[in-house]
This record gives C-alpha cells, structure tokens and sequence, in this order.
C-alpha cells in the first residue's frame, strides 16, 4: 500500500487539516483536498481518510476520478432499511455529498477504494 | 436541529462544469448501480435458501407484505446461518439450520446459539414469537465482508462481520450484539422508530435494551448484577476497553490512543447535534440507556420482569410513533409503568428517577426535542 497520510497531513496545498466537518478547499489550479469520512456502525465511530490530491503521486487519476464524478447528480436515495450501516461523508473542492452503506452507485464506491488505497484512515471523535 | 434535507449538498460550481460534469459523467458512469445492488445475491444462495423452503428479498425492494411472502412463518423458533465467505454478497451459503449439530466454523455457533439466546428472551419474557410476532425464520450471515467492522440488520438478515484483528474481533463473540441486531428486527415490526435524531437514538436504546436483556436473561442474571455492556469481548487485546458503549455509564466503555475515548453523552445537558451517524443515534442513545440502566438496578431482580415489561409494552403499544422523542418516551413509559405496577410503585418510581437523572424534564425536552414536552 502506497500511504500518503504525511502529504494528507499537509502537502503544498495543505495546511491545518481542521475539523472533519469543515468544507475541504483546494487552491485554485489545482484539484484541492478529498476527504471520506465513515460514521456509524454498530459501534458509532468516525473514521475519515483525507487526501491532498495535488501533492498525491496519484494526482492525475485521483483528481480526474474526482471532478468527473456527478457531485451535483448524486442522490443517496431513500433510507436505507434496517440499523447499524455505516454511512459516508464524501467532500471536495466539487461538492459534497453523503451515502448510506448499500446505498453508494459504483462510481462513488470505486473513489473510496481508491482514497483507502492511497492514504491510511484517521480516527476522530464523533459529533 | 439536525438538518437531514442536506443529503446532497451543492458547492459552488461553475454553470459549464456543470454541464461538463453532467454529460461526460454521465457517458463514462452508467447508472447501473441501482440494478447491481437489487442483483447483489448469487445463484447459489437462492438455491440454498429455496431448499430451506424460503425466498431472500434484497432489502431495497422489500415492502412488510412481501417480507410476509418472503419467509413463510411456522410458530417457534427457526434459525438459518448462512455464511458469506468474506464477501458482501447477502445472504450466502446456508451452513446450518434449526436444529442441527454445531458445525466447525465457531461464528457460525455463536450466531447460532446468539439468536436463540434472543428468541429466549422475547418468548419467555415477552410472549414474542421472532421479529414479527409469527414465527418468522431467523436469518444471520457471518463472515460478512473482508476485515468487515461491524454487524448490522439489513431489514431481514443480522450481518456480522469478522473484525479486523487489530482493534475489532469477530461481532458473533458478543451475545449482546447478537441480541442488539435482533432487537433491531422487532423494533422494525413495531414502533418502526425513524433511523436519524431523536428517533433513531431510540431505536439504537430500544436495540441496546433488549440486547443487554438478552444476556442478563441468557444468564439468569439479576440487574444489579449485571455489567450492562454492549459489546464486551470485542475489542482485541491490543485496545483499552471494555466494550462499544456502557449503558449505565455512557461515555466510559473505552478510552485507547486509537480509538479515543467513548464519546457517548450520559445527560441531556451533552446531547450531541450532528449530521453524521444519521443525526448520533448512536452517540445521544447514551442518554435513555442510563435512564433505563439507572431504573433497572435501582428496581433490583430481574430487569426484564420489571423495566424491561414497561418498555417492551411502549415499544409495541399503540402510542409510540415513528417520530417518537426522548421527552415523549419517557413519558410513555411513565404512564406505563404506573399502569403496570401502580403510581408511586418502586418500578414507577425507578423509571421517573431514571429519567430526572439524566435530564429529560420539561427544560431539557424543549432544548432537545423540538417541541416536545410532557
């Protein structure tokens, strides 16, 4: 596994990581930051994996994937039936937006196979 | 106020990369998705399952009356283990069912004996034939996933994962686990408390409650007694911590270098407001499990003859909704519990305590529910 938690730590684009809840930027000419954040569960915990794509060796694949994806398009559906799914937080330069587990068309779901390729998960404090 | 109309939320975009995005995303992602999830069962497990004389539905296109079609009923208890080998395909190879010997696969048996433990504690304590109050087959799948961190009820089966082996270790290890996503299933088939804020922290107490029950019942174990962990044994031995949640002491079951520490709430005075787990319902469900905890042991005995009675009557009572809050739970089962046992009774007593201690009065409820108040 290629780890590229140091550049997510703050890249040339990088910087104060701040709260998972704050909006993730970019800087202008470039794709800016990806965060995934993993909540839920059985268990309630926040697991996030964040990524400055600029300073990432898999800069142009990873920021193409990103700003092709349908930000504005995407819809997480209904709620998902039963209990204890984990659900997903996915923002970037781009937009933002959230999936049940189950729930994820499979362009959204290679993204987050590939950010956990690239870079190891944080865990946070929840709320 | 949790805002849950913000599911997809826009940034500000340029019209054309709009556009751009629209089309080329479009040609490149083919929106099959939809189709791949409701296919998302092999060939095999449809035979298995058409053996044992049942049909599995993907949740996505179940409705309650095809779930009736789905799995015929035959009163008493009938479990079905299936095993997902590793893999996220529902519900997998059919490996043991009712009444046959422990087979060598130990998740397997602990799943097994795990929803018999359950079953145990709605028939006996609560005249409850399975979920749905017929009979309805039991259906788990274990070895969920690969490194799979979690367990979970789909709107049919119980899922359990295997762990990762470094923080978590097999869910089938904890019987109030097992009891938990079971108690998910009937919760479903009665109040059908909404998954996100107040109500979905409800539906995670409700889930804890006849979980941590399950195995105080299994044991014979008195409310006093009783370590009211959920998820005791799960964590590796790497981990410093005794389980997921404590629901006597909220905010206490861990506090590891990597984990972090427990961040459940014991009081209304910390209610968590969030968007992320679906609002916290299971962060904020910390403060009705110490409401019942408190109630149990200050009660004594066993507590499905006592609390637990008084909140399995709210939860398939006619007055529980969907929507149902903290403020409007507790009232409930006050009224209930006074029904039950009598006003001023010790039980009645218990449940009011319970609830003043953690701070579901008039003052808390309109802070925190939203209008809500008794």
């Amino acid at each position: 596994m290629d780890s590229e938690a140091d550049a997510a730590a703050g890249g040339p684009a990088g910087g104060d990581r701040g709260d998972a809840s704050e909006p993730v930027h970019g800087r202008d000419d470039g794709y800016g930051r990806l965060l995934v954040e993993r909540t839920g569960g059985i268990g309630g915990m926040l697991l996030v994996w964040e990524v400055d794509i600029d300073a990432s060796s898999r800069r142009e694949d990873l920021g193409r994937t990103v700003a092709e994806l349908p930000w504005s398009q995407a819809e997480s559906g209904a709620p998902p039936a039963g209990a204890d799914r984990f659900a997903y937080l996915i923002e970037s330069r781009y937009g933002s937006v959230r999936f049940g587990e189950g729930q994820m068309p499979q362009e959204w779901q290679r993204l987050i196979d590939e950010v956990r390729e690239v870079t190891e998960p944080q865990r946070r404090r929840p709320g | 106020m949790i805002s849950h109309s913000a599911v997809n939320i826009r940034s500000v975009i340029p019209p054309y990369l709009l556009d751009a995005i629209a089309e080329r995303g479009t040609q490149r992602f083919p929106r099959a998705a939809a189709a791949a999830r409701s296919c998302r069962m092999s060939d095999e497990s449809c035979r298995n399952l058409r053996l044992a004389g049942l049909r599995y539905t993907p949740p996505a296109d179940l409705d309650k009356d095809e779930a009736a079609l789905a799995a015929p009923a035959r009163a008493g208890l009938q479990r079905l283990i299936h095993d997902a080998e590793n893999t996220e395909v529902l519900p997998g190879t059919l490996v043991l069912s009712e009444g046959e010997a422990p087979v060598s696969d130990e998740p397997v048996n602990e799943a097994y004996d795990g929803l018999g433990a359950a079953y145990a504690l709605f028939s006996e304590a609560f005249s409850r034939d399975s979920l749905d109050g017929q009979g309805m087959p039991l259906m788990a799948s274990v070895h969920y996933g690969k490194d799979y961190d979690n367990a979970f009820f789909d709107g049919r089966l119980m899922v359990f994962g295997d762990g990762d082996d470094e923080v978590f270790t097999g869910f089938t290890g904890s019987v109030s686990i097992i009891g938990h996503e079971l108690s998910h299933g009937v919760i479903s088939h009665t109040a059908d408390l909404e998954y996100s804020g107040q109500p979905g922290a409800l539906n995670e107490h409700c889930a804890d409650v006849f979980g941590a029950l399950t195995q105080q019942h299994a044991a014979g174990q008195n409310a006093e007694d009783a370590d009211w962990l959920i998820g005791a044994g799960i964590f590796t031995a790497e981990v410093t911590g005794r389980a997921l949640r404590s629901m006597i002491e909220p905010g206490t079951a861990y506090d590891d270098d990597v984990l972090g520490r427990d961040p459940q709430p014991a009081h209304m005075d910390d209610f968590v407001t969030t968007d992320s787990d679906n609002g916290g319902v299971h962060l904020n469900s910390g403060i009705p499990n110490r409401a019942f905890a408190l109630a149990a042991t200050s009660i004594g005995g066993s507590a499905w003859e006592s609390a637990g009675q008084v909140w399995y009557s709210v939860l398939t009572g006619s007055e529980i909704t969907k929507q149902t809050d903290f403020a409007g739970f507790a009232q409930l089962t006050i009224a209930e519990a006074a029904d039950q046992f009598g006003a001023g009774s010790d039980v009645h007593d218990a449940v009011v305590a319970g609830w003043e201690a953690v701070g579901i009065s008039h003052a808390a409820s309109a802070r925190g529910n939203q209008g809500s108040s008794w």
